[in-house]
């Protein structure tokens, strides 16, 4: 399920990542980086940036030979979604990632909890269900109520 | 019309070409497409790196890139007192407003905008001025350059 959080609402004990750049490259720092060598993680970098994570955790794709400090913020953003899914409080802010990156998080989303700050309009298809200040509704429903700025 | 103006950036083997026809130029497009790959590349330039990087057909420019709104409350607050600065903005969404988007508008400075579209609202800008980047690899070399949205 799809948790969406906007600018204006409160969530109780939230950890928010909002500089998801600064705060995936501290996580790699701090050599917090095993589970990115799980196949659903070198996937998600795969789909986004096009990129393979190599064994030393070097990245090869459309710029050469990198690091992961590199991939891009929508990319990040969606491996520290899905690698907090089970932390009801972590929130990721999702409002730099691009269209590709959300088409990714919202397919996700049909089978793990992924939370998210966003203030854009949620497009996901209906076989995603989306929360939204505490209420369930399918994704059209979601789209509906955003297009007339009801959510 | 303003004159056109390029700004190229060159680090290992990528190679990337901006087109600075208008005042604004707004660079838009999927994840992974080098959007902030490019903005990093500026912000080493700025912070002292290899000067030969970066070129442009623009006299006298200094690069000035900003990510967040400490960024733009110091370093705008500088670029005010100069009409010569090219000013890069990444991450626009977490903290652009009416007063900053204000200040873009009424600026001199040239202003390349990595944008995903809803925080970038009021910018006045052409719709010409929007632009993706298209990328061609050629053997090693990676290159970059802006093409019409």
């Amino acid at each position: 399920m799809l948790h969406v959080y906007r600018t204006t609402d409160t969530i109780a004990n939230e950890r928010y990542l909002f500089e998801v750049d600064t705060f995936f490259d501290e996580l790699v720092e701090a050599g917090m980086h095993d589970f990115l060598h799980e196949k659903l993680y070198r996937n998600i970098i795969y789909q986004v940036d096009g990129a393979r994570l190599n064994p030393d955790l070097s990245v090869s794709g459309k710029f050469g030979l990198t690091n992961l400090f590199n991939i891009s913020s929508g990319c990040k953003a969606i491996l520290l979604a899905v690698y907090y899914s089970n932390d009801r409080n972590a929130w990721v802010n999702f409002n730099s990632a691009g269209e590709n990156a959300l088409r990714l998080m919202y397919n996700l989303a049909k089978h793990i909890e992924i939370r998210i700050k966003y203030d854009g309009v949620v497009t996901a298809s209906n076989e995603c269900l989306v929360e939204f200040r505490g209420v369930t509704m399918t994704a059209s429903k979601c789209l509906a109520e955003s297009r007339k700025g009801i959510l | 019309m303003s004159k056109e103006y390029t700004l190229k950036v060159d680090i290992n083997h990528v190679h990337v070409s901006i087109d600075l026809h208008d005042k604004i130029v707004l660079i838009m497009g999927d994840s992974g497409t080098g959007k902030t790959y490019i903005f990093n590349m500026l912000r080493r330039y700025e912070l002292g790196g290899n000067a030969s990087i970066v070129k442009s057909n623009i006299p006298n420019k200094n690069i000035v890139t900003i990510k967040s709104k400490e960024d733009a409350h110091y370093k705008l607050v500088t670029c005010n007192r100069c009409t010569d600065d090219i000013i890069i903005f990444d991450k626009t969404e977490d903290y652009f407003d009416s007063k900053l988007v204000d200040w873009i508008n009424k600026h001199p400075n040239r202003c390349i905008i990595m944008a995903r579209g809803f925080k970038t609202n009021g910018i006045k800008a052409r719709l010409e001025s929007a632009k993706e980047l298209e990328m061609e690899k050629i053997g090693e070399h990676t290159y970059l350059k802006t093409v019409d949205a």
